[in-house]
């Protein structure tokens, strides 16, 4: 293997692993705070419960996928410059801005603002809190944007041109790139159509986890209440959990059905500025096949979609004979994991159809890699990915765990002393510390409830 | 905004990093001493640092920001000669991100003391990789390194082995320095927020990391010293700055032994000590660095964009301390 191809797959595998993360991030946002409008917004105790939890169990998976996703996207940005660096020596002047602009505005203002919604649960008004969220949303929504135009600046690289360096020597034949025309960079149809097209995806992502975890629960808890059924009375009484999952199914259809239009419409949009057919010669085995599978998977969602919107009217899904509807949620459970594997080829195949240039026309990615030996760039690939897999791996098993134990033991936005007590053992509660006379007296059990509940009570 | 107004920027985003991030990175080292096998008391030494970790660690992202767009080719020398410490960087500071968002997540006591103790070691070497990065900067961005010194105005009488000796300890003493500082300053804090029967206990881990703490920063004195034998002036005020930062550490510890915990010195030596290897960095590797920022047009071009990124999240930060730095109450939230 050569340094080249260490470095591209290291960068496929890491930037893959962040995607997927980004899906959720994105697609899980706006939902979270539709879902805390509606609690701010609610006028009664029932339907304020309701949407108290819905945003409380959303959004806890929402910050356990955000936390790795994070740290994923950090690895990713640095070992840019690390196994890329010509990229920043020829084109920092234009691919750096949009990339400056991400980490000082759009991901500084995300991670306060984020900050502010997690740990001000208690303390801001319900309006501020409301507003945090969507200032999350709008300013990850922002963040996507900028990585889109400097990722659009080397498939279609516009508003800028060459000019010789003094050395006269370099990676493009001695000439950088001078930003010309920032204007040009914001709105070049590979940055705005493509994130267009990436935010479909997310949302399309965002609405199978949402109908996925939905679709689980619907499948066990029963559709009435035991009261109702034992008394032998018809309808769809619903229990409070059940209301639940069938807003969030229902959110989640919607969701994904604009999702999959948005993905549809700006995907084809894009053949506008780069030739599909061209791309494909570059790897026919690899893109064609992916063409047709984000076009099956996008068509298929819309179609299954709008079919689902018909049957909620007068909750006519929820009333199917019960081995459909059983069988529905099954299915729908099973195809969580469709528009991950989509979007993930998706971006392979946008990846590689630019290759063998790292900026289109301008700058060869053999060319832009690092003149580090193939064996240091291995061994950072073998343990960058190997930690990546690990934490990513228990991430998803965190989420899995929190997906289907409910709302039940929420720990975001539960007062201090339940998230402190929660699942701690008994027997732990009383133990002494490896530490000095002080530390144990410290541990009295009179002590010990002032420090769980910081000293008082709500 | 010219090249060194990006520079200030750049020491100002690491400034506000070590401050911020450092309480955390300190109290992930002490959080498992203070805990002991309790979850609970280990959760709480989390709680009181929690809301500095998503306001504190963008700071370094900021950083890195900036340094590629207005410094891209700083980094490339920096990551070119420290390639393996930059991959250990990231490595440990995933790791303790991860640490600290899934260990309260499942309820199994394994899980939690597992990932408190993979924390544990990631709080130091996420701090101590940041040192030991710097530490090359040292030698690759001021007249230790060759290609520097030719442009160097004065040489005081310094060779070769001067070099290969700063360029072999930098890179450890600065490394066990801001991996302690952090652990000085993480745990303080701690002591200042938490209730007393674990603040006790979180001074008594701040106290036994001050005297290390001011033997290496007076070592990093002595490497910025040498580093200004070799022609770069400027590392003559990181010298100064970090003695003054050993001064504080050893009053500190004299105080502290006295049970005088209350004293300014006391509450001052941990910011002290997070920042003094920032701005003796900058100090060192400032001249150089400022010169060989990106060219006027493309600094121009960003100044206005970022210095309004800039203001905008002062100003949502400043709000955010206000409403989440509170004394620990009934009203505090836990998550991590």
């Amino acid at each position: 293997m050569t340094t080249v191809d260490a470095a591209r797959l290291q960068f496929a595998l890491l930037a893959g692993t962040h995607f997927l993360f980004v899906l959720v991030t994105l697609g899980l946002g706006p939902v979270v705070a539709v879902f805390q409008s509606r609690w701010a917004l609610a006028r009664t105790p029932e339907r304020r419960a309701l949407f108290e939890r819905a945003t409380r169990f959303w959004g806890q998976l929402y910050l356990v996928n955000y936390a790795l996703g994070v740290a994923a996207g950090i690895v990713m940005e640095l070992q840019l410059g690390l196994n890329f660096p010509g990229l920043l020596e020829v084109a920092g002047g234009v691919f750096g801005a949009p990339l400056v602009i991400e980490t000082m505005a759009a991901f500084f203002l995300e991670s306060t603002f984020l900050g502010l919604w997690v740990f001000g649960w208690h303390v801001l008004p319900r309006w501020a809190h409301t507003a945090a969220i969507w200032a999350v949303v709008a300013t990850g929504y922002l963040s996507a944007f900028t990585v889109m135009v400097a990722n659009g600046f080397l498939r279609h690289p516009v508003g800028f041109e060459m000019v010789p360096v003094p050395g006269g020597a370099g990676p493009a034949g001695g000439e950088i790139a001078r930003l010309t025309d920032a204007a040009a960079l914001i709105t070049n149809p590979a940055a705005v159509l493509s994130s267009l097209h990436v935010v479909g995806a997310c949302l399309m992502a965002g609405a199978y986890v949402l109908v996925g975890v939905s679709a689980w629960h619907l499948r066990r808890v029963p559709s009435r209440l035991p009261a109702v059924e034992a008394a032998g009375l018809p309808g769809t009484t619903m229990s409070p959990e059940n209301e639940l999952w069938r807003r969030s199914l229902r959110t989640g259809v919607v969701t994904g059905t604009f999702g999959a239009f948005l993905a549809t419409g700006s995907g084809f949009a894009q053949f506008t500025y780069f030739d599909a057919g061209e791309s494909v010669t570059h790897a026919p085995w690899l893109i064609g096949p992916a063409y047709l599978l984000m076009q099956a998977v996008a068509l298929l969602t819309f179609l299954v979609g709008v079919a689902l919107m018909l049957l909620f009217a007068r909750d006519g899904l929820f009333r199917m004979w019960r081995p459909v509807r059983r069988g529905l949620y099954g299915t729908l459970v099973v195809l969580l994991p469709v528009p991950f594997v989509t979007s993930l080829l998706g971006w392979v195949a946008r990846e590689t159809g630019r290759q063998p240039w790292a900026i289109t026309g301008v700058l060869r990615t053999e060319d832009a890699v690092t003149d580090a030996p193939a064996g240091q760039v291995i061994a950072s690939l073998v343990v960058l990915m190997g930690v990546m897999t690990v934490l990513a791996v228990a991430d998803w098993v965190v989420m899995g765990r929190l997906a289907r134990r409910g709302p039940e033991r929420l720990a975001l936005g539960s007062p201090p002393a339940d998230a402190l007590r929660m699942d701690v053992p008994h027997a732990d509660l009383h133990a002494d510390p490896h530490e000095g006379p002080s530390g144990s007296a410290a541990l009295l059990t009179a002590d010990r409830d002032a420090v769980l509940t910081f000293g008082g009570t709500r | 905004m010219n090249a060194l107004g990006w520079g200030l920027l750049l020491a100002m985003l690491l400034a506000g990093w070590a401050l911020l991030d450092g309480a955390v990175q300190g109290a992930g080292q002490v959080a498992r001493g203070i805990g002991g096998r309790d979850d609970g008391r280990r959760r709480l030494v989390l709680a009181t640092v929690a809301p500095f970790l998503l306001l504190g660690e963008v700071w370094l992202v900021a950083a890195a920001g900036v340094l590629v767009g207005a410094f891209a080719h700083v980094e490339g020398v920096l990551w070119r000669a420290a390639y393996p410490v930059v991959v250990a960087l990231l490595v440990a500071w995933v790791v303790r991100d991860a640490a600290l968002w899934l260990r309260s997540r499942l309820g199994s006591p394994r899980w939690r003391r597992g990932w408190d103790a993979v924390g544990q070691g990631a709080s130091f070497a996420f701090p101590a990789t940041f040192g030991a990065l710097a530490g090359v900067a040292w030698t690759q961005l001021s007249a230790v390194s060759p290609d520097v010194a030719a442009d160097a105005p004065v040489a005081v009488g310094a060779g070769p082995g001067l070099a290969r000796v700063l360029e072999l300890g930098l890179p450890v003493v600065l490394a066990g320095l801001v991996a302690l500082a952090a652990r000085v300053h993480g745990a303080l804090v701690v002591a200042r927020r938490a209730p007393e029967g674990v603040a006790v206990v979180a001074r008594r881990r701040a106290r036994t990391a001050l005297v290390p703490a001011a033997a290496l920063a007076t070592l990093a004195a002595l490497g910025a010293l040498g580093v200004a034998a070799l022609g770069t002036t400027s590392a003559l005020v990181g010298a100064v700055v970090l003695l003054g930062a050993a001064g504080a550490a050893l009053a500190a510890r004299f105080d502290l032994d006295r049970g005088a915990y209350r004293r300014p010195v006391v509450a001052w030596s941990g910011p002290v000590l997070a920042l003094a290897p920032v701005v003796a960095t900058a100090a060192v590797v400032g001249p150089h660095v400022v010169a060989s920022a990106a060219p006027a047009s493309v600094l121009h071009g960003l100044t206005w964009p970022v210095l309004g990124a800039f203001a905008a999240v002062v100003v949502a930060q400043a709000v955010s301390w206000k409403v989440l730095v509170r004394p620990l109450g009934p009203r505090t939230t836990v998550f991590l």
